[in-house]
């Protein structure tokens, strides 16, 4: 590395959005040449701040410098051309087209005639590939490579446009060990050309294997920027998590019904492996993990949404097989999504019709379906949930986030599950209504009810959960409950560490 | 191609090339065609025949050169064959038998084709409505115009010098052929080496991203329903040296025949990939088809029948072979 | 997309704008479907008359009851084009079928009327297992059916149909046309299934949202198939009263149909992403369709004319729906 020069400053940083402070005064600066670890648990601002650096957003405060000169970034291309390149998750590739092609588009070289020159295209790009030190053939399409292959089109691609800084948004979470160290190589290579490196990862362990200096942002605020010398492990995931549990969650329940669900052995090749666990009536089982670690694959897997390769399912002390939505809603299993919009409701119904669409099946006379029945089911849940609206044959697209949420829910509680999957079921809601949400179900569980819940917020899994199951890389790592709840235990068990 | 002959067979990915230019199975169906053409009658082969095919495909394959480009876009242009009826007519009817009006009446009919393009371009992108839908109206109202001005009969004529476009042939092969080619090697050049070209594949390829990398995708688009409607009003113009007169049923059959040969010739109605050689291809085993039905005897509502059904399984087995990729 | 803080859906503000679009769009073709009946009227003195309205009403039917077929495909998110062959076929084939047999009436009708069913399965068939789009698809079944029909007759119109058949297409109760009893007999069964059976809710869903309808335990699929289903059953219902109309096997009689059919739903409201629109609102496509053919007419203005309109109208109805939905 050479003398220490800041390229990047950023200062009291803050971006609010409605309901939420996401960044909230963060100041942190980068040398030339350093690999630059962010780090924090899932929603702590890593990726607002990064969106910010990339022009996609624009901070309500603060100050960013790139080489001691203040910039305003107000689109990608300012971004790109002040020496700010991303690399997303999701690759900004061209699928039938070859490597040199995507690394040059909308700006190929032309020969005397005006003509594409591929030649010189072909050749540059090959130099391209030996200034990072890898060999890639550029005349394949980028379908026909894997996706570590993508990511490092992905890498020259930035290179290209005389980069100096790079940010990388969880490079690592598609990759093998092997792959992992080829781009550990790269990093490298690229920090012995003076580029800044912004490693944005949860992956303790690799954190530790490539980075300079680690950033570490809590809950939309800096903790600390250290050299990565000056910590250890445990310090760092310390540093991550640390803060006071507080009582917001409702009381848990002491006693443990009979089993309801026992899955065994489940696997999807490429996705989960020999998953196991258990939940009896009365649980709620909280399925912790980092983004990508198959929790949600999971639960689509017992809900029948996608496949299951091997495995077992016993339901109710029997085995059953779920091949479609259809079997599990049968079988009294719900599964409320994600992402309420695309998969949770139709946007364009009414509220009465998307709570009823799961049982218009049961409840209908004849072939007609039944409007006394649905609208004595719909007026119960409205006011047993408590949502806010005046009628219930108002579109759910004109809902706020959380009232649409208890929309989806509400459509599962006519079901009368015995297994409900909550798949992230407060994110991007107001603290009111999650607090409602939260109490409902707790009382779902009281009532007898299994409840399988997913979410990224470790505050939340803790605070509901009577057990935990901590997923990494599409494993179970361990089933954790009683005092072995604690922050720590759980994101040490979910990060790095268990790689 | 991006490689020369030799850089290809040094490849020792043969899998990789046959992917990538799966045109050449195509080209493999019609060298088969024409060989169960010629067993079953010895008519298909004559000079006198084939040159008739010939004529048949030119018109059809200028059309699906423009057909081409929009579905690698991922679009449709439904509205070819009422251009090549508009461009058919008005040059008739401007050039009333004078040698004199023919370059009038050629660049009219031309600015015809742009004018559609453009309409179709322009309400796809600004509106953001389904490609279909536009041409499909655009294709009903200057059809509706085309009839409501030629009361259903046939106008306008051409001159001697026009004529002689559509029935003279050099080397046995008809002149109209030769532009056929002569289009298809300059849009060939057009799309595999300029940037604009390029520029297409990249929108049909992933939109998203090539907007993100700055192209300007609504231009991409606008431009290239402009190219389809020049192209169709130029086959417009081959079918008017063929016909002498202008007549608005000329051009019935270009609209689902160009979109068929350019999917048998492998370019995926998903936008992307695809080539103008596979289309060639295509349009040689539509024309080839039709022509040996006629010949055959079979009737021509079994002709339609049977393109029905070629129209199915191609894209049944199109639509399993990319579900695998 | 795992971002922080996901986009956050619209805080209920503007209530009463909102509502006051929705109202628009379900019933702004009644609108300008009143506007343009004034208009009529004004224009042309005949127009009012009893004779006019129920020859206009009578020769919309076979338009209304595709319109409404279509209606079904297009709310689940898809769309039938070959439509307009079914209707051609349908008459050639039951012009010849009747052989001046009252007798066959059942037989020739059930016949008919599976093969249409058989039609819609195909093309709902290929539609979802083989994910081919609709578009291509029913294209492909209308280039076959067409060229069906014209085997079947060899080029040569049959003519072999009863008076008590023709009475279909020709005849009235009281002052009202027959065919236009069957329109509205499958306008209110068309109703009935949309809003009163849970095949109807199934329809909106899965046009509104397949993904969350799937995951809500519907099986989208045989949903989808059953609105090709729907739509070819009345595409051959059309057939009949169309047949009973003319009398004759006319194998072009549905061409100009596919679009037409798509351009009544299409104005009525219906929005091609599915989920929104129904029958009532292509009911006001239709009759919009209906009256402006019907004063072209009166006003004594060339045929040819109507395709161009047509094409206008589609148009315009797009772009004012699409408009529309994007809020």
């Amino acid at each position: 590395m050479k003398e220490t020069e800041i390229v990047l400053e950023m200062k009291n940083v803050c971006k609010r959005f409605p309901g939420v402070q996401a960044l909230d005064n963060v100041s942190f600066s980068c040398m030339r040449g350093e690999v630059h670890a962010i780090v924090g648990e899932n929603g702590a601002g890593k990726s607002t701040l990064m969106k910010i650096l990339s022009g996609a957003y624009i901070p309500d405060s603060g100050n960013i410098l790139i080489e001691g000169n203040e910039v305003r970034i107000e689109n990608p291309h300012q971004g790109q051309e002040l020496g700010i390149n991303i690399i997303y998750q999701e690759f900004n590739l061209i699928p039938y087209t070859d490597v040199a092609e995507n690394i040059f588009i909308g700006r190929k070289p032309l020969n005397n005639l005006g003509l594409v020159d591929y030649k010189q295209m072909y050749r540059k790009a090959q130099q391209l590939m030996e200034q990072i030190g890898v060999n890639i053939d550029v005349k394949k399409w980028i379908c026909e490579l894997t996706v570590a292959e993508q990511q490092i089109v992905e890498i020259i691609k930035a290179v290209s446009f005389a980069a100096k800084i790079v940010i990388m948004d969880e490079p690592t979470s598609a990759l093998s060990e092997e792959e992992t160290q080829r781009l550990f190589q790269i990093i490298r290579k690229l920090q012995t050309q003076d580029i800044t490196i912004i490693f944005i990862s949860h992956r303790i362990k690799e954190i530790f294997e490539i980075a300079d200096r680690v950033t570490v942002i809590k809950d939309g605020k800096t903790v600390v920027s250290k050299d990565i010398n000056n910590l250890d492990e445990t310090g760092l995931v310390r540093l991550m998590v640390g803060r006071e549990l507080s009582k917001l969650y409702p009381e848990k329940n002491g006693k443990k019904g009979e089993l309801l669900l026992s899955v065994r052995n489940l696997t999807r090749s490429g996705v989960f492996k020999d998953i196991s666990f258990d939940i009896h009536r009365g649980e709620i089982i909280g399925l912790a993990g980092l983004v990508g670690a198959g929790r949600t694959e999971v639960a689509r897997a017992i809900f029948g949404a996608d496949q299951i390769d091997e495995g077992t399912i016993k339901f109710d002390e029997s085995i059953i097989k779920i091949k479609n939505p259809k079997d599990a809603v049968t079988h009294g299993i719900g599964l409320i999504p994600e992402d309420r919009r695309q998969h949770g409701l139709v946007l364009c119904l009414s509220i009465r019709n998307n709570i009823v669409l799961s049982i218009l099946n049961r409840i209908k006379r004849f072939l007609f379906t039944n409007r006394i029945k649905e609208k004595e089911i719909c007026s119960d849940l409205i006011r047993q949930l408590e949502i806010k609206t005046h009628s219930s044959e108002v579109e759910v697209e004109l809902l706020s986030g959380g009232n649409q949420q208890k929309v989806v829910l509400s459509k599962w509680l006519a079901v009368n599950p015995q297994l409900i999957i909550f798949d992230e079921p407060t994110r991007g809601i107001d603290v009111g209504a999650k607090a409602e949400i939260h109490r409902f179900m707790r009382e779902l569980a009281n009532k007898g009810a299994g409840i399988l819940m997913i979410s990224s917020e470790l505050p939340e899994i803790l605070g509901m959960s009577d057990r935990i199951v901590v997923m990494c890389e599409g494993e179970v790592i361990g089933i954790y409950e009683g005092e072995s709840l604690t922050e720590e235990t759980i994101m040490q068990a979910a990060t790095g560490i268990c790689i | 191609m991006e490689s020369t002959f030799k850089e290809i067979f040094q490849k020792k990915n043969a899998t990789r090339f046959l992917n990538r230019h799966s045109e050449i199975v195509v080209f493999f169906f019609l060298i088969l065609m024409v060989f169960v053409a010629a067993k079953s009658t010895p008519l298909f082969l004559k000079p006198a025949n084939l040159t008739n095919v010939m004529r048949q495909a030119a018109s059809l394959g200028i059309v699906a050169i423009g057909q081409t480009i929009v579905i690698l876009l991922a679009g449709t242009d439904l509205s070819v064959s009422a251009v090549a009826t508009v461009s058919n007519v008005i040059a008739a009817v401007l050039m009333m038998g004078k040698d004199e009006n023919i370059l009038p009446a050629i660049l009219v009919a031309l600015l015809a084709g742009i004018i559609v393009g453009f309409l179709n371009g322009f309400f796809i992108t600004k509106f953001s409505l389904p490609d279909f839908v536009v041409t499909l109206a655009i294709y009903s109202v200057v059809n509706g115009l085309m009839f409501v001005f030629t009361t259903g009969r046939e106008v306008g004529s051409v001159s001697g010098k026009f004529m002689a476009f559509g029935s003279k042939d050099i080397f046995s092969i008809p002149i109209t052929m030769y532009i056929w080619m002569g289009l298809t090697i300059f849009a060939v050049i057009f799309l595999q080496y300029t940037k604009f070209g390029r520029m297409i594949y990249e929108v049909g390829g992933n939109p998203e991203s090539a907007r993100l990398s700055g192209i300007n995708t609504s231009l991409v688009r606008v431009v290239s329903y402009i190219i389809c409607g020049v192209m169709a009003a130029i086959s417009g113009l081959v079918l008017l040296s063929r016909l002498g007169v202008g007549y608005p049923l000329s051009g019935k059959e270009l609209q689902l025949d160009s979109i068929i040969a350019v999917v048998i010739g492998g370019t995926s109605l998903n936008g992307g990939r695809g080539n103008l050689l596979g289309t060639v291809a295509g349009v040689l085993i539509l024309s080839s088809l039709n022509n040996i039905f006629n010949l055959i005897g079979i009737s021509t509502f079994m002709q339609i029948v049977i393109k029905g059904l070629i129209i199915i399984i191609v894209v049944v087995l199109r639509a399993m072979n990319e579900k695998n990729q | 997309m795992h971002n922080f803080p996901i986009k956050l859906a619209g805080i209920t503000g503007n209530n009463n704008n909102n509502q006051f679009k929705l109202f628009f769009q379900k019933y702004g073709s009644y609108a300008t479907l009143l506007i343009l009946f004034g208009v009529a009227s004004i224009l042309s003195p005949v127009f009012l008359t009893e004779t006019n309205i129920f020859t206009m009403l009578r020769q919309a039917t076979a338009l209304g009851i595709l319109a409404i077929g279509q209606t079904f495909v297009i709310l689940a998110g898809g769309i039938d084009l070959s439509v307009g062959s079914l209707v051609s076929l349908t008459v050639v084939m039951v012009t010849s079928m009747y052989q001046f047999n009252d007798s066959q009436l059942i037989p020739v009708v059930t016949t008919i009327l599976g093969i249409g069913a058989l039609v819609g399965v195909t093309n709902g068939f290929f539609v979802t297992k083989f994910r081919i789009p609709p578009l291509v698809m029913t294209l492909g079944m209308l280039t076959l059916l067409q060229g069906l029909g014209l085997i079947y007759t060899k080029g040569v119109p049959q003519n072999t149909l009863t008076p008590l058949f023709r009475n279909l297409g020709l005849g009235k109760i009281w002052i009202v046309p027959i065919p236009v009893i069957f329109f509205a007999g499958v306008f209110v069964v068309a109703l009935i299934i949309l809003n009163y059976t849970n095949l109807g809710k199934y329809i909106y869903a899965v046009g509104g949202n397949p993904e969350a309808s799937r995951l809500s335990g519907i099986n989208i699929q045989f949903v989808t198939m059953m609105t090709y289903v729907i739509c070819g059953i009345c595409a051959v219902i059309a057939g009949f009263i169309l047949a009973a109309r003319i009398g004759v096997g006319d194998n072009w009689v549905g061409e100009g149909m596919n679009l037409e059919s798509v351009a009544a739903v299409v104005i009525g409201g219906t929005s091609f992403s599915g989920g929104r629109g129904g029958v009532i609102t292509t009911l006001a496509g239709v009759l919009i369709l209906s009256i402006l053919y019907n004063l072209l007419l009166l006003e004594g203005v060339v045929y040819f004319w109507q395709e161009v309109v047509k094409g206008i109208v589609i148009l315009i109805g797009v772009i004012v729906y699409i408009r529309g939905k994007n809020r």
